[in-house]
Parts: C-alpha cells; structure tokens; sequence
C-alpha cells in the first residue's frame, strides 16, 4: 500500500502531537466522574460567590477611594481628623475650671 | 515472584508493588509538573509532616535495572520516556471498607487540607477519594502523589467536589443519621454513595433540613431537571479574573471543611460491646493477672508487628504498642475501634484500629479483585505476634468455626507468637453465646485445646486466671516463620 502525503503528515501529527493533546486533556478534564446535581449546585453556589466577589471588591474600591480623599485632604502620613482630635487631661481641665 | 497489579484509572501514571517497593511510573508529559508539584511550599511541608507520602526519583542505573524485569515490561510500554519513581511503604495498608467513621473523618480533613495548600501553590487536587489515603498507625497519610496538577488560573470548578461528597460526605452523613456502616457502603461501592440514593432515605420533611438540602436534595432535584444528554455542563467554565477564581474555591474549600466537621463522628457513641472493658465478667486479681500474662510474653517474645484480633476497645494493643510494636487492632464493632482511633491519636501510640469481623475479613475488592487485596492476604506472615484474647468462644459458638481452624489461621498469620485465651464451656460468657447448644461443645476443654495447639504451636507457659474458668496461653509457632 502506497502511503500518500495526507497519511505521513497525519502520521507526524499523530506521534508528535498526540500526546500533548493527550496531556492538555488530562490538564483539562478529569478522570474522575463530575457528576450532574453536584456539579450544577457548585455551578449555582459559584455564580453567587462571585457575585460576592465583586461586592467585596467594591467594598474594597470603596475604602480605597475615602482613604484617597482623606489623602488629599490632609497629606501622606496624616492621621485622621477624629484621631488627631486631643482631649485635655483631667488635671488641665480642672485647672482652667479653677481660673 | 509477585506479579504487579499496576493501578490503571488515571492516565497520567500508574503505581505498583514490586518485591516490597512501591513504584510510580508517570507519562513523559506529566514527569515535569509532577516533579514541580514536589517542589512547592504545600508538598514538602506536608511530606516533613509525614503527611503526605515522602517520594524520590529513581535515577537512569535504577529504572534500568527495573526496566530489564520481564513483569514490569507492560507498565514501561504503557508509559514510554516517561519516569520512574519510588515511595515510601506504608506497613499494613487498609480501605476506606475497614475504616471507623472516625478515619474517614481524619481522611476527609486531610485531603481538603492538602487541596487548600496546593490551590495556594497554583495546583488543584484532580481526584478527592478516600483511596488516595493510607494510615500509618493511626494517621492518616496522602499517597497518590500524582493526584495534583497545575490547574488552570481561571477554572472556578472544583470538579473532583461531586466524588468528594460522594466518599466523605455523604457516607459519612448516611453513617451517622441513619447508623448505615461504612463497611457496608464501601464494600459495594467503589466511589461512594450517590446523593439520589441518600435522598431515597429521607423522609419529606428531612429533605428541606440545611445539610441534606445542599449535600442530597438539591442535587437530586438539579439532575433530575436536567437531561442526562446535556454535555455543556462539562466544558470548562474559565473566567478571565484568575482572583476571582481562586476566591470561588477558597470559599468552597471553607464550606466543605464546614460540613465536614458537622459531620465528624460523636465520641460516646455506645454499641453493644464498647462497654466491655468496664462490664466484663473477670474480678481485678484475674484480670491483673491476664494484663501481667500478656506483657510478659510481649517482653519475652518483643514482636515488631503484633495483630490483636477482637481488640474491643484496645486495651491489650495499647499495652502492645506501648512495648515497642506496631499494632494492627481489629473488632468488628466500629464503635469500638473507634474509640480505639481516638485513644491511639491522644497517646500517640502506633495502633492502626480496623473493623473486620475474623469471621468473615474482609473481601478482595477491586477491578479482577486485585485493587484491594483481601484482610487475610495482607495479613498472611505480616506479624511477629498476634492476640486472640476473649475472643476464641465467639468464633467457636456464634460463628460455628472448628477449634483447629482457628489455630490454622493463627498459624498463617503470625511468624513466632500467639497469646489465646482459652475458655472454658463452663464459662458464663461462653454458655450465654450457646443459647441452649451446650451439647455441641461438651467434649470441650483444656486438654482438648492443647492437643488442638500441638501441630501449630508448641506451649510456652500457661495460667489459670484465678477465680474464672478461663486459661491464658503463651505459644510459640512452630517451625518458623513464614
């Protein structure tokens, strides 16, 4: 039997090739069985988690920016206004009550 | 020359045992990730634990010398250019069928844990069955070390998360609400329970309980839902934020490691014998003396590996494994080896508890029965000592099993010592178990088991437990070992 281009390019495909597309498949699919109600319900539970994801995300953007314009506001290294606010000492107090 | 059963389900390698070593070939195409997933944080961590099985590379002189044995020829044809591999033996290997609800708890933990540390490591966990465990002593230890690959950054599936359910969950959850014992789901179930036949076990208003809900009846009413034919549920679902991702299994790991501990086994669980030690029918001085016995022919003999059939709660193999031995327990009652997990993990003391009935071990499993070897095959010349203590009247009156026999199989397993307790028919344990057929065991007595002994065994010394009608016998195997 004559062995036509097609058959020796198929051939080279099949012994160099094959194996990797053999491991990109075990790479991608598992063995094992997925099953169908579970695999769906961990569907479902991940599309709310991620959903979860970006409000975290958001919550986290959120803060970014109110730390950003505390920033600006009062300059790198600034704390707070609330936590720089000092309060007088007892004694201090009661010795301006005094005068 | 033992022939080799090479495991054959995942196609990326195989493992065998072949004169005492346990081998691993794996595909030219998975040698590199395979040796990368050795590498990383979460493996050798979890290796210096003893946690995982420790593994090296055999170099070119040793696949050599393994290529050239005629048995190991279709494992290297299935497998050409890729890599051999040695690990370490774990002695006595058991099966999820054996286990108390309490190891598979522990098997359970342990493979969510190492799933956690390899996600970190930019690998996934591609098979979550109790199989890829094996204990040594009473913990448990990740062998199937080609069950990691690199997983794909934007995959938010787990897809091993159904099979984990299916080996850990829901036995686990079949065992404890309905007392369904693991031997028997096991035994016949290679991959576990399926949620539609716990759902079968539910009743109308159990269904809508929180666990049940998203372990059983969820998925019953999702596949129920969807056709069978439906293969677009299988393509990878690949996200292109790679972090949110990671957070979708993070967060599932958290869940199933939740669940898992709901559902870890209660600790006073009573059964009908795991109140022995404290209601048996022996006074202090005889069972002082039995207690004495034992040790002494464990000091005189100082078996490396002893078997301790009918172990009840494990009092006699913790005197074993506090002698030095590692210590094989069995009792049919799961209750009890249970107890006798948590007292080996608390002591730290090396006794692996398995539940097997001697009169009937358990089965060879597996594709050609040959991926788990029977109880008595592995048992076979594996000790230097076995204890059969209270335990020869059950098997003689409740299971019907010939005097001789039950020396015979003592014989087989043990190489060097066997401590029996001989009872007596006149004993009250003994007349309670004969239920009115005291006549079958008449003839019965002390001189009639020493002649019984006589082939097998040779007496090394013997003692009448005071006050009872039971005699303990130190004997010594005759001709060797096996």
């Amino acid at each position: 039997m004559q062995i036509n281009d097609v058959d020796v390019v198929s051939n080279i495909f099949y012994h160099r090739y094959t194996r990797l597309i053999c491991f990109c498949y075990i790479m991608i699919i598992a063995y094992i069985d997925p099953g169908l109600g579970a695999l769906l319900w961990q569907m479902i539970v991940a599309a709310f988690v991620g959903f979860l994801f970006y409000l975290k995300q958001t919550r986290r953007w959120i803060v970014g920016v109110i730390a950003g314009v505390f920033r600006k506001t009062f300059g790198h290294g600034q704390k707070p206004p609330v936590a720089s606010i000092k309060i007088p000492p007892p004694e201090v107090e009661a010795k301006t009550n005094t005068e | 020359m033992s022939a080799p059963a090479p495991s054959f389900r995942d196609p990326a390698g195989c493992c065998c045992s072949f004169h005492g070593r346990v081998l691993r070939f794996v595909a030219a195409e998975a040698v590199s990730e395979f040796e990368k997933f050795l590498q990383t944080n979460g493996a050798r961590q979890f290796m210096a634990r003893k946690k995982f099985v420790s593994t090296r590379r055999l170099d070119e002189n040793e696949t050599a010398a393994l290529r050239a044995a005629p048995e190991l020829q279709p494992v290297f044809n299935a497998q050409p250019g890729g890599a051999a591999f040695e690990h370490e033996r774990i002695p006595f290997p058991s099966y999820p069928h054996e286990w108390p609800p309490e190891m598979l708890w522990a098997a359970g933990r342990l493979t969510l844990e190492l799933a956690q540390a390899a996600l970190a490591d930019g690998f996934g966990l591609k098979d979550a069955t109790p199989r890829n465990v094996l204990f040594r002593g009473s913990e448990p230890v990740f062998i199937d070390a080609l069950s990691f690959e690199r997983r794909n950054p934007g995959d938010p599936i787990w897809k091993p998360h159904a099979q984990f359910v299916r080996t850990f969950l829901l036995p686990l959850l079949a065992n404890r609400r309905w007392g369904l014992p693991l031997t028997e789901i096991f035994t016949t179930r290679r991959d576990g329970i399926e949620p539609e036949e716990v759902y079968r076990f539910c009743g109308p208003l159990e269904k809508f309980k929180p666990r049940l809900l998203s372990l059983v009846s969820l998925p019953t009413w999702l596949s129920r839902k969807t056709g069978p034919d439906n293969q677009k549920i299988y393509q990878p679902h690949l996200l292109a934020n790679t972090e949110k991702a990671r957070f979708i299994l993070e967060s599932l790991f958290q869940r199933l490691d939740r669940t898992l501990d709901s559902l870890q086994p209660v600790a006073q669980k009573k059964s009908v014998w795991s109140d022995y030690m404290a209601t048996h029918s022996y006074d202090d001085p005889a069972f002082a003396a039995k207690e004495k016995f034992v040790n002494e022919a464990l000091r005189e003999f100082q078996p490396a590996r002893v078997l301790d059939a009918g172990a009840n709660t494990g009092h006699f193999s913790a005197l074993a494994a506090q002698a030095g031995a590692a210590v094989v327990a069995i009792d049919l009652d799961a209750a009890c080896t249970g107890a006798i997990w948590r007292r080996a993990r608390e002591q730290k003391l090396n006794i692996l508890p398995l539940v097997v009935n001697l009169a009937q071990p358990s089965p060879a499993l597996g594709w050609r029965n040959s991926e788990c070897p029977s109880f008595l095959d592995r048992a076979a010349g594996a000790f230097d000592g076995v204890l059969m203590l209270a335990l020869i009247h059950h098997l003689l009156v409740t299971d019907r099993i010939p005097l001789e026999e039950i020396l015979r199989l003592a014989y087989d397993v043990t190489n060097s010592l066997l401590v029996i307790e001989f009872v007596d028919p006149k004993d009250d344990m003994f007349r309670r178990l004969t239920r009115g057929r005291e006549a079958l065991h008449v003839s019965l007595n002390a001189a009639v088991f020493e002649q019984a002994c006589a082939p097998y065994f040779e007496i090394v010394r013997s003692l009448a437990l005071p006050g009872t009608q039971r005699r303990m016998y130190c004997l010594k195997r005759k001709g060797g070992g096996n």
